[in-house]
């Protein structure tokens, strides 16, 4: 039966992981190829890198930081932030990573989705929507939820799923940072409402938050970021408790 | 030292990175020139069936494959191209060298399937490359469409249908799942390729 993934996602500038609530308060929050190797002995299914760079410099270094992860890591990986083409899908993804996050620049052309899948194949492509509750209807934000885009997130999720997107990464910027559990609702919508697999993300307080999103949603994996950077919460004790609830997991032998 | 054939794929990388981590000396190239008399070679593959029919048929790769006879390995694309053809793309050419055709995966399920799922050894048919596979053992896959059940399947896995998740043929062998990305349990079944190689 195929496990539910649990996915820890480090936000990486410069070569190095940072971590704040917003974009002033950063903070160095270690080398991203030995939290990738703690990750993968901790029993991450999968990790996602989001590229925070500010300048070209910034993003020639994330290049040489896939490939360090890639020479170690022998579990999938993922990275966003800065895909706007198949150029630059390209160069992340032979520099080993084994998908890409899409989130702005397919709000604004949509074909990119597309375009990457005809070289790399859908299960390459994951689109990133950044969903937020505002007049009756979840609505997608881009350019890291500061700006609405007046798109509804289930529609945008059914299209894109059209589109040639293979999985979904569904953040919600209400529950984001708040660690008081994933959007159940949201969730359960997007999920309920496409074919391809869906991962919740934004919210993730403890253990039990994954059980839950897990028992209430159709969601096939989930996504946390400061609860497995704080060491607050432990992947292995993350999987215990899916576990205990009877929910597939992978547990390392 | 094993030969990668490179004709592009996406996973290329991966592979390469996974056999220089087990300390095995590597060769990537397309030209069949390249890969001549090396102990084995990996046919990697992700993505369109179309792609990589095509890219066989540039610097006369489908011909080197079907002549030569090293232990090969083909990952999830790499392995659905031994077969005839494949539903995803019914006017490409696959191998040819195990009959049956590749199909969409069927039922109420998710597709792409992605993640991390068991296999089923067969017992009567034990994979060699599973030598070190444990029950409960889980390897990561990536794929939509999936070979059916043959006499040369050694492991299956369900996903809606059952499919073939290794074959082996003689000097043949194929995973459909990702043995480059299933961490302790792929390097293990990487590594004991490597080890057939070398007899």
């Amino acid at each position: 039966m195929l496990a539910k993934r649990i996915i820890p996602c480090l936000d990486v500038r410069a070569g190095r992981v940072v971590k704040g609530v917003n974009f002033l308060g950063l903070r160095d929050a270690g080398d991203p190829v030995e939290l990738a190797i703690r990750y993968n002995e901790e029993g991450a299914d999968e990790l996602v890198f989001l590229d925070i760079s500010a300048t070209l410099e910034e993003r020639e270094s994330m290049h040489e930081t896939i490939r360090q992860v890639a020479e170690k890591v022998f579990i999938p990986f993922t990275v966003g932030g800065g895909i706007h083409s198949v150029e630059s899908a390209a160069k992340v993804i032979l520099a080993g990573a084994d998908k890409v996050g899409v989130n702005s620049a397919a709000i604004q052309n949509p074909n990119v989705l597309s375009e990457i899948a005809a070289r790399f194949g859908e299960q390459a492509v994951v689109l990133a929507i950044d969903a937020t509750w505002s007049d009756g209807h979840w609505m997608v934000t881009s350019h890291s939820g500061t700006r609405d885009t007046g798109l509804d997130a289930i529609e945008w999720a059914i299209h894109a799923a059209n589109a040639g997107a293979g999985e979904i990464l569904l953040t919600s910027m209400d529950a984001d940072g708040v660690r008081t559990g994933f959007n159940i609702a949201l969730t359960q919508f997007v999920a309920d409402a496409v074919p391809i697999p869906v991962i919740a993300s934004g919210g993730a307080g403890s253990a039990q938050d994954f059980v839950k999103v897990f028992q209430r949603t159709r969601a096939e994996a989930a996504l946390a970021a400061s609860i497995f950077h704080e060491q607050h919460t432990a992947i292995s004790e993350v999987k215990r408790a899916l576990t205990e609830a009877n929910i597939p997991v992978r547990r390392q032998q | 030292m094993i030969g990668l054939i490179d004709y592009g794929a996406g996973n290329l990388p991966s592979v390469r990175n996974a056999l220089l981590h087990l300390g095995e000396e590597v060769l990537v190239s397309g030209d069949p020139k390249d890969l001549e008399n090396l102990d084995g070679l990996i046919l990697p593959g992700v993505g369109h069936f179309a792609s990589i029919a095509t890219a066989l048929d540039k610097n006369g790769l489908r011909e080197f494959i079907l002549r030569q006879d090293r232990p090969l390995l083909g990952i999830c694309l790499g392995m659905q191209v031994f077969f005839d053809g494949s539903e995803e793309a019914p006017r490409a050419q696959g191998l040819g060298l195990i009959p049956s055709t590749v199909k969409l995966l069927q039922g109420e399920i998710r597709i792409p399937h992605l993640g991390w799922n068991s296999m089923e050894l067969r017992q009567q048919n034990f994979p060699p490359l599973g030598a070190e596979i444990s029950p409960g053992d889980l390897v990561y896959f990536a794929h939509s469409y999936a070979a059916p059940i043959t006499e040369f399947t050694t492991a299956t896995t369900t996903h809606g249908t059952t499919f073939t998740s290794m074959i082996q043929k003689g000097n043949l062998y194929g995973t459909q799942f990702h043995p480059e990305k299933s961490g302790e349990v792929g390097l293990n079944i990487l590594r004991k390729f490597v080890e057939i190689t070398r007899c």
